[in-house]
């Protein structure tokens, strides 16, 4: 089977000769740049392995004795991103017998070796300061993952003593005297209930 | 109380009638108040005002002591006997809900700075460099603890416009709007921030939208040497997204913004050591940025 670019669950933007990705089903950002671009968009399910290197070496200033191994190459890391439709039984040579064959291409121009950056893209909570913050003892919390300076990811009942099970605004006043913490309810002229600590 | 920010209404609720004239410094940047009675908001924050570190404030009885305490939504975020660390998380809540909701910006976080441009790279990406002596952004993407903070703190002592130390607002076109908290300046690594006005240390914020000329990804190293390799626009454009807020959320929304904003830009990727020496060569860059 011809290698097929993918196109469900994909989103597409063109920057220059490059691409910017993402993989809706694992939510994962993919960048390619011009050799892999090129080769991904040669992969119409049609053009055969040969052609897509036809097409490679037409683009590019490379030696047509080196753009099998080339595609091959990036057909290879294409695979490992996901972003072909499943099918394509990928190429003959081991990536280390490609890496081995391109050695010399790839020293004289790395730009000419096919790159594809991929990252899974962070859920909002561990984008931000706060989350950092929420690892220190006494900070507040914000989200049920925090990912720490150090590297830790841990998880909110790690961070604080956040009380989960108390959803509203007072509603932990009426939790019974414990230690270290206790509290007993004590409305004001507001009609906000104020936290006291136990006596 | 109920504010706006960024498109983003936000409400405001405490225990103390007087209060919320007092709670101005810690609104997020170009909010502004909502009339009506009865508004409908997208987050609601609760604040019950205790005492503060010195006892005033707290109710009479021995050994009573009174919490400030405050929710963000229906959830508890932050039970202090100091009041100014609760009034500093209530800041950094209504930044996140900005950051978070604002429908026709994409927040990335950043420290952000202005810089006067070059004028055109040659050999570089069409645009790149921008036209001579118009300013433009100069991003450093990074969560907190990241060091950026004190990287925007030695670019404003040099002369840089401080657009912000936690958030870059994008709008459509990819220009990074202004978002300018006070710098949130840390004694240790591990201690909380104090705000810090930017007058204080002797700069200026910006007002006007930037077009980015730069992207720095740069993380501290013990020891590393400040060896700056290009960034590609599509590695320009991942390095932001690894620190968008709205990624995984809305990525249909957030990849076209993010692609606006790095083509014409710079990228550059270095470890960094101190951030004295860092914050030396990052100027000798961003002052030269074509060699």
């Amino acid at each position: 089977m011809n290698p097929k670019a993918r196109i469900d669950d994909l989103l597409v933007n063109e920057m220059e000769d490059e691409l910017l990705m993402y993989t809706l089903d694992d939510d994962r950002a993919h960048g390619l740049n011009p050799v892999a671009a090129l080769v991904f968009k040669a992969c119409d399910g049609s053009n055969t392995v040969p052609e897509i290197a036809q097409a490679l070496h037409e683009a590019l200033d490379v030696p047509r004795n080196e753009t099998l191994a080339l595609t091959a190459l990036t057909l290879d890391r294409l695979t490992e991103a996901g972003l072909l439709e499943p099918g394509y039984a990928g190429a003959e040579p081991t990536r280390r017998e490609l890496l081995t064959r391109l050695r010399r291409l790839a020293a004289a121009s790395a730009a000419l070796m096919p790159a594809v950056w991929s990252l899974t893209a962070p859920p909002p909570t561990m984008a931000q300061s706060a989350c950092r913050a929420a690892c220190l003892p006494g900070e507040f919390d914000c989200t049920r993952i925090c990912n720490c300076s150090d590297g830790h990811v841990t998880t909110i009942s790690d961070c604080t003593n956040v009380d989960l099970s108390t959803p509203v605004l007072g509603s932990i006043c009426t939790l019974s005297c414990q230690d270290p913490i206790t509290f007993t309810p004590d409305s004001d002229a507001t009609g906000f209930v104020t936290c006291v600590e136990c006596n | 109380m109920t504010i706006e920010a960024f498109g983003v209404r936000l409400g405001i609720r405490m225990n103390v009638p007087e209060a919320p004239e007092s709670l101005t410094g810690y609104l997020p940047p170009g909010w502004q108040a909502v009339s009506g009675s009865e508004p409908v908001v997208d987050h609601l924050c609760s604040l019950i005002i205790g005492g503060d570190k010195s006892g005033r404030g707290a109710r009479p009885g021995r050994g009573v002591k009174t919490y400030n305490i405050l929710y963000s939504g229906s959830w508890r975020a932050v039970r202090t006997l100091d009041r100014e660390e609760a009034l500093n998380t209530l800041a950094r809540v209504l930044d996140f809900q900005v950051a978070l909701q604002a429908p026709r910006h994409v927040f990335v976080h950043a420290g952000v700075v202005g810089w006067p441009g070059r004028g055109p790279c040659v050999g570089c990406e069409p645009g790149a460099g921008g036209e001579p002596g118009r300013e433009q952004a100069v991003l450093i993407p990074g969560r907190s603890l990241s060091g950026k903070t004190t990287l925007v703190r030695a670019l404003v002592e040099a002369g840089a416009v401080y657009y912000s130390d936690e958030y870059a607002a994008l709008d459509e076109n990819g220009m990074v709007h202004p978002y300018p908290r006070p710098l949130n300046i840390r004694a240790k690594r591990d201690s909380p921030g104090r705000p810090t006005p930017i007058e204080e240390i002797g700069g200026r914020a910006g007002t006007a939208p930037l077009p980015v000329g730069g992207i720095i990804d740069t993380a501290y190293e013990p020891g590393a040497l400040w060896e700056p390799q290009p960034l590609s626009p599509v590695e320009s454009a991942l390095c932001l997204l690894n620190n968008t807020l709205i990624a995984k959320l809305d990525p249909r929304r957030a990849l076209p913004v993010l692609r606006k904003a790095v083509l014409g830009a710079r990228g550059m990727r270095s470890p960094r050591g101190e951030a004295s020496g860092a914050a030396d060569q990052l100027l000798s860059v961003i002052r030269n940025p074509y060699p």
